[in-house]
């Protein structure tokens, strides 16, 4: 455990760079070690994802009732009926889109969305660009991107604003310092910006708040992701809360935005499903505080507003994920409630863990189908299957699934160690028949008894614990006790009592049960 | 409006043939139909209905969003903007109105709480408005359902007026409030139309005052954004106060 004075969230001092683009390939484990031996971080997460999963849950519940799982549905059949068509609404949306006066990019990977954000800024001479909050531009590390070529970049989302003054990285979609604690906050604010020591979020605010309107009024540029593209009207949305955004895309004379492919919907009317289960999913709201539908570029008579407006569409892996069986996985609204939802997500101390920009069930899935699954072989096994992902998923991917596709494919590519394929193999044998499963028990049991130590605790007479062993169990008894099986099996226990006859009515209780 | 282009044909040649070998599209099978969009079904998506007490509604959900809200009659919206602009301690102020009663309302309430209004055209860009201590405007309509405002930005209004300085003030007719956000696509002038105008180059759902939770899920108003949202409901039934 840490110690208890210590801020839980700067220990390990890792810089973002490494904590979303680690060594290849990836493992969890020290990770996830370190971020379960820390205490304060771990409670810190669980709460703050346990309170935005339930305010969810209510929130849902109290909007829909008994209709939500026909609206969620009717959500992912919109979103699949784009990606099914998605070279008519890609041509649909650059049609609107120029013709209310943007600049379509395309980018084939991240590095050239980047290359085309850099050049931009380069040509129009920009030295400050602000930056709203956007999972793509994570993907595509733009940050140091601008920053490595001279352009001071300032990230405007409160959160990502912390992260980027700690070099750290986000821990969650939505909420990306769910890790960090005010007095992170405070260390940031008196180191980075010579600001005072408080601890009073409302005077942390203000101080943030003041230092982003003196570069909002001066930026050049104003870089944004987008919620949703509509292709009907060449749209962007974008949702906030704070409406860093609308200053963003409002006050400089050019706007980017980078988005990928995936983000389209066909019509403005389909925003009315989309907007009320994307702010109850990921902050139990109604509405995000600004919603806010970008079209085109300042027209005449108008005062303000951009005079450029670039979209740059992304691919990034994203045609790939386009193929079937995986295509329903490009549904995502990136609302964070499978995050929320996952007890594993919440026990490794948030989306760090996890090695990569996406986190949570919908990372465990999606990163190594990006970044290699020998690259990241860990992600699909850290779940338990609970299916609580696939419960709070507002577009109904069936996350659980795609999850066992990817260990089944592990197994077949090899990408498993020799001795998880030779037990796996014995134990697929043992269950298939009945005198290789009565041998394979006897001899567990005689192994596991002779590891038992301690003597008869509590109700079950003759139960003994494993604390500690040796081998393939010594990780599971290194965090928690295995209990040794009966000295009489069920079986066993069966077959003296009912002579394999199997009478009508109840089960008697096996002896020495309670 | 000027019009845009496609900035690298070749890029959007090689992604588009990614995307139609992705869906499994035949080469020279350039005529697939794409079916409508599954409906958007009423039954399902819709929270609120057009009964009675729709303005009433909006009122405690704008309210239970953290914004102000106030109602008064025709006759004394003037008297009402400037208790409010006193009340908040506003110096000066932009608009973003169209000609009428509601620019003037506002300029004669101004000159009563002793506030002056600044021309937000005065500066370049967005500049004027964080200057001034509050922006009041019109809405396109306002949302029962979610006590959301509904802004846009055209020839007389700018982008910034509602998100800018420091208050927000704006001006609902009762008869803009809308059930649902279902029934905010269907006005006219919104883009929803096949042949209609443009989309507004900036529409804006506002659902309360600038808010954030970042710092240890504690909600906080007025990050970027206004600190307090001041919505004054005009006429309706029982209006006049």
């Amino acid at each position: 455990m840490s110690d208890p004075g210590a801020p839980a969230a700067e220990e390990g001092a890792m810089s973002g760079e490494e904590i979303l683009s680690p060594p290849l390939p990836y493992r969890m484990g020290p990770r996830v070690e370190r971020a379960v031996r820390d205490v304060r971080l771990r409670q810190f997460v669980e709460n703050a994802a346990e309170l935005k999963h339930r305010g969810r849950v209510n929130a849902c519940r109290d909007a829909f009732g008994e209709r939500y799982d026909a609206v969620r549905q009717l959500a992912g059949r919109i979103k699949q009926h784009t990606l099914d068509h998605l070279d008519h609404y890609l041509d649909r949306f650059t049609a609107a889109a120029t013709a209310a006066g943007a600049v379509v990019h395309f980018a084939l990977d991240g590095a050239e969305a980047n290359r085309i954000c850099l050049g931009l800024a380069q040509e129009q001479g920009c030295r400050l660009v602000v930056k709203s909050k956007s999972m793509v531009t994570e993907e595509t590390r733009l940050l140091p991107a601008l920053e490595g070529a001279g352009i001071e970049t300032i990230e405007t989302d409160l959160g990502e604003f912390i992260v980027q003054l700690d070099h750290d990285a986000p821990s969650h979609i939505v909420t990306p310092m769910i890790h960090k604690d005010r007095k992170a906050v405070a260390r940031a604010f008196v180191r980075e910006l010579g600001a005072e020591y408080t601890e009073d979020p409302r005077r942390l605010t203000i101080i943030a708040r003041e230092h982003m309107r003196a570069k909002f009024r001066r930026a050049e540029m104003g870089i944004s992701g987008a919620n949703f593209l509509v292709a009907q009207t060449g749209s962007l949305v974008v949702c906030t809360n704070e409406g860093n955004a609308d200053l963003a895309m409002g006050a400089p004379r050019v706007h980017v935005a980078l988005v990928g492919i995936e983000k389209l919907v066909p019509r403005l009317e389909d925003l009315s499903v989309f907007l009320k289960l994307l702010a109850r999913s990921a902050t139990a709201q109604p509405l995000t505080v600004y919603t806010s539908i970008i079209t085109g570029v300042r027209r005449a008579g108008e005062h303000d507003g951009p005079e450029e407006l670039h979209i740059i569409l992304v691919d990034n892996g994203r045609t790939e994920l386009l193929r079937e069986p995986t295509r329903e996985l490009l549904r995502c609204i990136r609302c964070g409630a499978c995050l929320n939802a996952c007890p594993v997500y919440r026990k490794v101390g948030g989306g760090h863990a996890y090695g990569a920009v996406y986190s949570g069930p919908i990372g465990a899935v999606i990163t190594p189908l990006m970044k290699g699954l020998e690259n990241y072989a860990d992600l699909p096994r850290a779940s338990s299957l609970c299916g609580a992902c696939f419960q709070a998923c507002p577009v109904h991917i069936d996350i659980p699934s795609h999850l066992v596709r990817l260990r089944r494919e592990l197994v077949s590519r090899r990408v498993e160690g020799l001795g998880k394929r030779v037990v796996m193999r014995a134990w697929a044998g043992g269950m298939r028949s009945g005198l290789m499963y009565r041998a394979g028990a006897r001899v567990a049991k005689m192994v596991l008894r002779a590891l038992g130590e301690g003597g008869a605790q509590g109700g079950m007479t003759d139960r003994r614990w494993i604390t500690h062993s040796v081998g393939p169990l010594a990780g599971w008894t290194s965090e928690r006790d295995l209990p040794t099986p009966a000295r009489v099996s069920f079986r066993e226990w069966w077959r003296r009592e009912r002579g394999g006859r199997g009478g009508e009515g109840g089960v008697g209780r096996p002896r020495g049960g309670t | 409006m000027s019009v845009g282009r496609v900035a690298n044909p070749g890029g959007r040649e090689e992604l588009m043939r990614r995307v139609r070998a992705a869906l499994g599209r035949r080469e020279g099978d350039a005529g697939v139909v794409c079916p409508a969009p599954p409906e958007v079904d009423e039954s399902l998506v819709r929270l609120v209905g057009p009964e009675e007490g729709m303005v009433e509604g909006f009122i405690a959900r704008a309210g239970a969003a953290g914004m102000k809200t106030h109602r008064c009659g025709e006759g004394s919206l003037r008297e009402t903007l400037a208790n409010v602009l006193r009340a908040e301690g506003v110096r000066s102020f932009c608009v973003g109105l169209p000609a009428g009663r509601m620019i003037e309302a506002a300029r004669a309430g101004g000159r009563d709480a002793g506030a002056e209004m600044v021309d937000y055209r005065s500066l370049p860009g967005l500049q004027a408005q964080f200057e001034v201590d509050a922006g009041i405007t019109d809405v396109v309509a306002a949302i029962a359902e979610s006590g959301t405002l509904v802004v846009r930005s055209d020839a007389v209004r700018s982008r910034g007026a509602f998100i800018v300085p420091p208050v927000h003030i704006a001006i609902v007719p009762a008869d803009s409030v809308l059930p649902d956000l279902m029934d905010l696509w269907r006005l006219d002038g919104l883009g929803g139309e096949e042949s209609g105008p443009a989309a507004p180059t900036s529409l804006v759902l506002v659902s309360g005052p600038s808010k954030t939770a970042d710092i240890e899920g504690i909600l906080i108003t007025g990050v970027h954004g206004p600190r307090d949202v001041h919505v004054v409901v005009v006429g309706g039934v029982s209006a006049e106060c």
